[in-house]
């Protein structure tokens, strides 16, 4: 909370020295380097404008730049939402679910038969031995009393050497990252009661590399894993993920059938997802319809699709969320800084009807004074725009290395501004200031200098 | 933050009466301040419009958040009791072993029917996503939350539902003939709450009334009743013969058993009795609205988010406000040293400039609640959370009540009140002789 009050005045003292300081020192150089003695004066009453009532331009720029950074910052989350739902075209990593039920659940027999399947495709077609991954789902908490949020443990019981050839985003890593990366796997290898934990997950359960931790499963109640944590996933989009040896957890599995004289009931179920990584789209084609086919797979029947096609199932959910976020309230804080710029641009103009006036007597036409009024508000709502951006992009993505959601089971771990907000800042603020100011600079333009200058004392 | 508290309520009493006093005590020249506010009416107009906006947008998001968790209040009752598998802390990862099970319904705090049949419901709890596509011809997908029921009757009078008039139960079977053609297979009778006969009919133009069909999974469903469940998490469900759900999704085992009792100290105790004492199978037994209340975990994201986009919307407001009082200060110079000239007191110029800005802002609040008043019944789906990997998908009916709009007028007389007391604060400190050169 702190930290986001801190941020809001550093925003609001950032965009304010921008504006005060920085734009009239702008202005003031291209002041001595422009040609035309127009364009000159107008620079110098831009500048003078802006300094004029320091208290109003810097409260407007204020204004404009939190909400910019409303904006900035639904775009930015939604923008992270659609590419990562976005179906790529080169993508030949798939994952096959069952098709109905949510979270997926298969019989762990549907693993050696899905590798079958892949390799039963013919040559050239067929995916390598090292492109498939089996995905066991295993939840649990570390403290089955408390059951906080923080306690809880979302773990994915897998081949560990497929972690390397599987996982994304873990390729061009730093040398050194990668070095200590490849000697967790290996350890995880080596030990099959070993956990490899994200580094937010690591400081949530408050422990450290070589300690013990006990988990007490809740969606495969009655087992419970005694797991070392052996290494760390490097920062990244892996924070809150933990992952096992599969073998461990099915070795627990068919040890309560021992002790309890029955199967367990997610026996049947424990399979969350199968990965596969495809040749080619004929590949991808050609299992899609054999993994599909109710004849081959039936309790339950599956699905075949990529990764982005299974966010976009939790997606969904919030859709209705999303779709008021994308257009209901974007549009809302765009209308705000429309009338505040407006408000603004009209008492500006208000105050200055002598001087339209004059500007007229002299000569300027009424297209000279709609772009003096135009142009002050839209450098002002351009430069708050940019300072806004400027200083959203340099808080999330240098200090504070993007922000970061809690949610394990999707890749939002790290989410960063992109560089183009340093140019959507300033056009929605150009922009709104834009619109807001044509009623007053058409006000301006029909000035009726005779009735200005006649108040003139 | 607790909506259903009456803070608001005494909150805005003690402000009302802050103005009222200072209208009354201070001797404000209100008039000429109301008069200003026409005169100048393209400014005023431009600063309400924004507080309108602003306080719109806000009290639609307070309105969102009091309607998760109001269907988070009203789901559970507090004297039924939830029997999971040890160590599910949600019913989509529970899985009850049914012969060791089978007995918890027999424990004499379990209330009975007159039938002396025990009030127990054996359920098994489903979400589906299914691929629909529109009248449009747009691909899109749906959450579908299945409960499959031994004895539907018997659950809802668990569950204190009823059907709405014109319904039915679903049979024994569960299953009826919709055939259009000899051959065709018959569909899963279905009971549905009111909020996903909406979800469901939306792309038919209509809600789905008894005897639609619709397509779930692998198979066909006819509704054969409505549920009247407005504002609990069954509103978004669809109920069938629990064997029926069960095969068509294999999802052969009980998840959850919901038991009666007499009432919440009752429920308590005999959760407690059936966590410590029940031996034959380990069982989490859980106060039905407990269970609910730990689904608020996206309430709190969303309540957070909320408060995030409320505060800068409402300091950006503020700013607003500020220029303009600024500029009403600056172009009434003259006018605030006659009024000092003839003997109006500096506090009566403070207060004087600080409630034009705060008429401004009640003003646009007035109108920015009204605005929001029209999405009230409005209903949107989202998702319930404990957090913990799984959830609920509801259908929300936005309900913006007073406590609402209460919220959303202080909202907008705290932004008047912050925008407002710079400028009145600078009008004050003129002196006579600088006012008048």
């Amino acid at each position: 909370m702190l930290f986001m009050v801190l941020s809001g005045l550093g925003l609001v003292a950032g965009v304010a020295l921008l504006v005060l300081v920085v734009l009239p020192a702008i202005l003031g150089g291209l002041k001595v380097v422009a040609t035309g003695r127009r364009l000159r004066f107008f620079l110098v009453l831009s500048q003078r404008s802006l300094h004029r009532n320091p208290v109003r331009t810097g409260v407007t720029a204020c204004a404009i730049s939190l909400l910019v950074a409303v904006v900035l910052a639904v775009w930015v989350v939604l923008g992270a939402l659609d590419r990562s739902t976005q179906k790529k075209a080169e993508d030949m990593k798939f994952i096959v679910r069952a098709r109905y039920t949510i979270p997926s659940e298969m019989p762990l027999a549907y693993a050696s038969r899905l590798e079958r399947e892949c390799q039963e495709l013919p040559a050239g077609l067929r995916p390598k031995p090292e492109d498939t991954m089996i995905w066991q789902l295993y939840m649990g908490t570390v403290d089955p009393v408390r059951r906080a949020r923080e306690d809880f443990v979302v773990c994915f019981a897998l081949d560990p050497p497929k972690i390397l050839t599987m996982m994304d985003n873990l390729e061009n890593l730093p040398p050194d990252e990668d070095a200590a990366f490849r000697e967790s796997v290996a350890r995880l290898e080596a030990n099959r009661q070993g956990v490899m934990v994200g580094r937010r997950r690591l400081r949530m359960l408050n422990k450290q590399v070589g300690d013990r931790i006990r988990i007490t499963g809740t969606n495969h109640p009655g087992i419970d894993l005694e797991l070392t944590i052996v290494g760390l996933f490097p920062p990244g989009r892996y924070e809150p993920t933990a992952v096992i040896h599969r073998d461990y957890l099915n070795a627990a599995l068919d040890q309560y059938a021992r002790r309890c004289g029955v199967r367990h009931p997610m026996a049947e179920r424990t399979l969350a997802l199968f990965w596969v990584r495809v040749p080619n789209r004929a590949a991808a084609e050609l299992l899609a319809s054999r993994v599909q086919d109710p004849a081959r797979f039936s309790a339950p029947p599956l699905i075949m699709e990529t990764p982005s096609s299974g966010i976009a199932v939790f997606v969904e959910g919030y859709r209705d969320l999303i779709w008021a976020m994308r257009w209901p309230l974007v549009s809302a804080v765009l209308l705000t800084m429309v009338l505040i710029g407006a408000n603004t641009v009209s008492i500006n103009v208000r105050e200055r009807d002598t001087e339209v006036g004059v500007l007229k007597a002299l000569g300027y036409t009424p297209l000279h004074v709609a772009t003096l009024v135009v142009g002050e508000a839209v450098l002002v709502g351009a430069a708050s725009g940019l300072g806004c951006a400027g200083i959203f992009y340099l808080a999330v993505n240098q200090y504070l290395g993007g922000a970061r959601f809690t949610e394990p089971m999707v890749d939002f771990s790290q989410l960063t501004v992109p560089t183009a907000a340093l140019w959507w800042g300033p056009a929605i603020g150009a922009g709104t200031a834009l619109v807001g100011s044509i009623g007053s600079a058409w006000s301006a333009c029909r000035v009726n200098v005779a009735a200005v200058l006649g108040r003139v004392k | 933050m607790d909506f259903a508290f009456p803070t608001q309520f005494v909150l805005a009493g003690c402000v009302a009466i802050a103005f009222a006093a200072v209208v009354i005590c201070v001797k404000v020249p209100f008039r000429y301040n109301l008069r200003h506010l026409l005169v100048r009416w393209r400014t005023t107009l431009l600063t309400t419009l924004a507080f309108t906006v602003v306080v719109g947008v806000q009290t639609v998001m307070l309105a969102f958040v009091k309607s998760m968790q109001q269907i988070v209040a009203r789901s559970g009752q507090p004297w039924n009791v939830m029997v999971l598998s040890d160590g599910a802390t949600d019913e989509i990862y529970s899985n009850l072993d049914y012969p060791g099970v089978r007995n918890v319904e027999l424990n004499p705090l379990v209330l009975k029917d007159r039938q002396g049949v025990s009030l127990a419901s054996w359920e098994v709890y489903v979400v589906i996503n299914q691929p629909m596509v529109s009248a449009e011809g747009k691909r899109n997908r749906r959450f579908i939350s299945f409960r499959g029921l031994e004895d539907a009757e018997r659950a809802a009078a668990v569950h204190g539902l009823e059907l709405l008039p014109g319904g039915a139960w679903f049979s024994a079977t569960g299953v009826q003939s919709v055939a259009a053609s000899p051959g065709e297979a018959s569909a899963i009778q279905a009971v549905i709450g009111e909020g996903c006969a909406r979800e469901l009919g939306r792309d038919r133009g209509g809600p789905l009334s008894v005897g639609d069909v619709f397509e779930a999974g692998p198979r066909r469903w006819v509704v054969v009743g409505v549920m009247k469940s407005a504002g609990t998490t069954f509103d978004s469900e669809v109920w069938a013969n629990r064997r029926q759900v069960g095969q068509t999704f294999h999802r052969e085992r009980h998840t959850t058993l919901t038991l009666r009792t007499a009432d919440a100290a009752a429920a308590r105790e005999l959760a407690g009795d059936l966590n410590e004492n029940y031996h034959e199978s380990p069982v989490h037994a859980v106060v039905e609205s407990d269970y609910y209340s730990k689904l608020n975990d996206t309430n709190r994201q969303f309540l957070g988010a909320a408060i995030v986009v409320t505060v800068i919307l409402c300091v950006g407001g503020a700013f607003g406000t500020m220029n303009t009082m600024f500029a009403a200060v600056a172009l009434r110079r003259r006018e605030i040293g006659v009024l000092r000239i003839l003997g109006f007191r500096r506090r009566q110029i403070l207060a004087s400039f600080f409630l034009e800005a705060v008429v401004m802002s009640t003003v646009g609040g007035v109108l920015g609640c009204a605005l929001a008043t029209l999405v009230d019944g409005w209903t949107t789906t989202s998702i319930l959370s404990g957090g913990q990997g799984a959830g609920k998908s509801v259908v929300l009916r936005l309900s913006v009540d007073g406590n609402v709009l209460l919220t959303g007028m202080l909202i907008a007389v705290g932004m008047g009140t912050f925008g407002g007391l710079a400028p009145a604060v600078a009008a004050m400190r003129l002196r006579p002789s600088q006012a008048m050169r």
